[in-house]
């Protein structure tokens, strides 16, 4: 049972994440030159957001300043003192850029709540630059003084921890004089630091807090990917045509002994190391295309089931549970296929063990020693034993009072949570889609009585177990949710993140949440009760991803990513939309991280030669500054460049003119302290903007209208193509 | 996210589903699987009253030329929302369903 320390938060709107530091805050209060006084707090004993400042007060070499004390309510700051040596590097846009990046480091750099902490900053302009500080998203800023140090400019002020856990961005701002080029020359400067606040850390001064232990920061991410396997190229390319539905995405993947099993639409497969590429150490040249082989599928047809959707491993009996939800006709079910060992490394095919066919189709499963617990849809609890040898044996079926669209299920003790994916959106007479009458988690019997239930505003679909008590729930575009069980029994939401994209699945271990996020995998410490702290964020748009035949030949990072595994040591694996992705989790790692929200830009060619403006969306996964650039062209423009915080999003306006071919130009190249990127850029000379008349149809309709083509008096008509994959 | 747009907009707004040249039992099947209510157009000649725009060898095809990137996007869903007067004023190869019903809130303005 989880006892939280601070009080349960709603669920914050969307796009809000890491807004922890957007929480309204005490206003800043501030001493002069050398401590005197200028504001008190008008809130005397609270803790409050108080920046002390200080300038010139330091000795001759400027290294350390020290303040007077000031009285800020009950707990007075420790004697300032910059710290500018164990400031880190920082890369900065070229000289001639108009944005200087300021070094920012806070000392400590993780504080209790009301605790004094010092941040330092350093940067290459001149020492009247006006540079100031602010922390969250207060208004008020204070000035930094600055004084010559090493040939930059550094000064550093107090800042009293906010009185809530999370992670605050104390961001450095100001129009200055750059000291990078030949002259000094106006400039604006960003730059910043983040501020852990948690209850429980006793970490040194440089170290940080990261999933329930102190780690030293290092340049570098967290989430590290290694191995890339394209998925079912083979078996596309084979079938030929892509409309007879033999799609073949990836829905689990697992190692096993150097091996990775796991499924896709159509097969259970198994691979060894040589059917994987290998991510090169240099993002943007490229990943290598393994040698064929390596690779052994067995079609899920063999146990009269179509599109597996999932899949679990038991190592320790080698077997392999496909999940299949069913499709167009074919039944739905589980499958248990048997992982045979290879002595040469070769991986062997997987042998059917048993089945369990269910014609209303499985979701999710949870499954641990001889019990397995799966959701059949749309509202049953079934469950079923499973021998070492792979027998299964259905024990019960039992209907689930209020259960909507059950999506995937977590033992705890003698309950079960699950999550409804229920209705997914709402929408209200002015067209908006509101939060309400999303979906449910809701907590079981074994018998499959409904003990608890809480609303959350999304479709509560991916279901993981951070402790016993306390789960976290994904919910498609409304993010990740927490949520406890009380005293009392019921369930609470104790916190949640919105995430960019829509959240499908997720794993955890030691710590460490992670989830798939459609474009995105995204790590989140979930240690601190109250709090999900973003750890780390990638797209891997920096390096070059091998797709499937006949349909993308070569594209740039993540774009449809659904289950997760994160295994205890931090290897994980991602399934992909045409791939698995492999990597590992390095604790510790700070550095900015691009995310490139917006992958490409369409533009008629009659607007790209009159010029027009396009947005291009980024986002920093990282836990330091990123500052991000459009690289000018005669082609190409932008609106300088921008540093964004960690978690938050940026949109880059770009102007596209001059162009008189589609063959001018074809990429948008962005700039970062994170490496380069690309964004692809087509001029159509050949398309449809809004304003063409609708060219003239007719389609046969399926599912109404028997006697005919309906007709009405209609004011619009949407075509929504889909396909039943 | 389209089976909300009748209950917004009511009969202002005429929903079409296009399944792009699947068989017309599996489209069936999925329509049964899934509870979709909306009505399906089959892009595909199942009868004689098939006609795709221009000679293009099918309605998705003719679009997914034209609407987009054709290298780049997703192929599904595409969503084409047309005028009263045949003006094509939406053309997305990108769920965006805020984005979509922001756009036609601002065509129909006798919303029920």
């Amino acid at each position: 049972m989880v006892e939280c320390e601070t009080p349960m938060q709603l669920p914050r709107a969307k796009n809000q994440e890491n807004k922890a530091s957007r929480r309204a805050h005490a206003p800043f209060s501030s001493i002069d030159a050398c401590g005197r006084p200028l504001k008190r707090s008008s809130r005397r004993g609270l803790a409050v957001v108080l920046f002390l400042v200080t300038w010139a007060c330091g000795s001759a070499t400027g290294v350390s300043a020290v303040s007077d004390v000031v009285d800020t309510g009950d707990t007075a700051p420790p004697p300032l003192v910059c710290a500018p040596d164990d400031l880190a590097p920082i890369q900065n846009p070229d000289e001639g850029s108009a944005l200087v990046m300021a070094r920012t480091g806070i000392t400590p750099r993780v504080a209790m709540p009301g605790q004094w902490v010092t941040v330092t900053v350093s940067a290459e302009v001149t020492v009247d630059s006006a540079l100031t500080v602010g922390l969250g998203a207060s208004a008020s800023h204070q000035p930094v003084a600055l004084s010559s140090w090493k040939g930059e400019s550094m000064g550093c002020v107090s800042v009293v921890a906010p009185s809530a856990v999370g992670d605050y961005w104390v961001s450095v701002s100001g129009d200055v004089t750059s000291r990078r080029g030949d002259e000094p020359m106006p400039a604006t400067v960003g730059g910043g630091a983040l501020l852990q606040v948690r209850t429980a850390a006793a970490c040194a001064p440089d170290e940080l807090w990261e999933a329930g232990q102190c780690v030293q920061p290092t340049n570098g991410h967290v989430l590290v990917p290694h191995d890339f396997l394209g998925v079912g190229a083979e078996d596309r390319a084979q079938a030929g045509n892509v409309l007879e539905g033999d799609m073949v995405h990836p829905r689990s993947a697992h190692w096993l002994d150097g091996q990775l099993v796991g499924c896709h639409t159509r097969y259970v497969f198994v691979t060894d190391g040589s059917a994987m590429q290998q991510f090169p150490e240099t993002p943007g040249s490229g990943l290598t295309p393994a040698p064929p082989g390596g690779l052994a599928s067995v079609p899920l047809q063999d146990a009269g089931l179509g599109a597996c959707e999932d899949g679990y491993l038991q190592a320790s009996n080698r077997l392999f549970i496909s999940v299949s939800r069913g499709d167009s006709g074919v039944d739905g079910g589980l499958a248990a296929w048997w992982v045979p060992p290879s002595d040469d490394g070769v991986p062997m095919p997987v042998e059917l063990r048993d089945v369990i066919v269910d014609a209303g189709g499985v979701e999710g499963v949870n499954w641990t020693g001889d019990r397995l617990w799966a959701l059949g849809k749309p509202n049953r609890l079934l469950n079923i034993s499973v021998e070492p040898d792979g027998t299964l044996d259905t024990l019960s079926e039992l209907p689930v009072a209020d259960l909507i669209a059950g999506f995937d299920v977590v033992a705890d003790g003698d309950g079960l949570f699950v999550s409804d994916a229920g209705v997914s959106e709402h929408l209200h007479a002015d067209g908006a889609v509101h939060e309400h009458g999303g979906g449910q988690v809701l907590w079981l019997g074994q018998d499959g009585t409904v003990r608890a239930a809480v609303d959350v505003p999304g479709p509560a679909r991916g279901l993981v177990m951070l402790e016993p008590g306390r789960v976290a729930v994904a919910t498609g575009t409304q993010g990740i949710h927490v949520l406890h069980r009380l005293n009392d029994g019921l369930l609470a939401v104790e916190t949640s993140v919105d995430t960019p994209g829509s959240a499908v699945d997720l794993s955890w271990s030691d710590g460490y949440l992670m989830a798939s996020d459609w474009q995105s995998i995204r790590l989140y410490d979930t240690t601190q009760p109250g709090l999900l702290a973003m750890v780390d964020a990638a797209d891997f748009t920096a390096y070059k991803l091998l797709g499937m035949p006949g349909t993308v030949a070569q594209r740039r990072g993540l774009r449809a990513a659904n289950r997760t595994n994160m295994v205890s040591g931090g290897a994980w694996l991602i399934t992909e939309f045409d791939a698995v992705v492999g990597g590992q989790r390095d604790a510790g790692g700070v550095a900015a991280r691009l995310l490139v929200d917006t992958r490409r830009v369409s533009v008629p060619l009659a607007l790209a030669g009159v010029g027009v403006t396009k947005t291009i969306v980024v986002s920093n996964g990282g836990r330091s500054p990123l500052w991000v650039a459009v690289a000018e062209t005669q082609h190409i423009g932008s609106d300088g460049p921008r540093v964004v915080a960690p978690g938050e999003t940026a949109a880059l306006e770009v102007s596209i003119a001059n162009v008189s071919s589609p063959a001018d130009v074809d990429r948008i190249q962005l700039l970062s302290n994170d490496g380069d990127r690309e964004v692809a850029l087509l001029v159509l000379s050949d398309t449809y903007v809004p304003g063409d008349l609708a060219p003239p149809m007719v389609l046969p309709e399926t599912n109404h209208c028997a006697d005919g083509v309906c007709v009405g008096d209609v004011t619009c008509l949407v075509l929504a193509f889909f396909s039943t994959w | 996210m389209t089976e909300m747009i009748p209950a917004a907009f009511g009969d202002q707004v005429l929903v079409r589903l296009v399944n792009a040249g699947e068989s017309l039992a599996a489209v069936m099947d999925y329509a049964q699987d899934t509870g979709v209510g909306l009505p399906i157009l089959v892009d595909a000649p199942l009868d004689a009253c098939y006609a795709p725009p221009a000679s293009d060898p099918s309605a998705y095809t003719h679009f997914l030329q034209r609407v987009g990137d054709p290298l780049q996007d997703p192929p599904f869903p595409m969503h084409v929302v047309i005028d009263g007067d045949g003006v094509m004023t939406y053309l997305r190869r990108a769920h965006q369903p805020d984005e979509l019903l922001s756009h036609l809130a601002t065509l129909v303005t006798d919303i029920p």
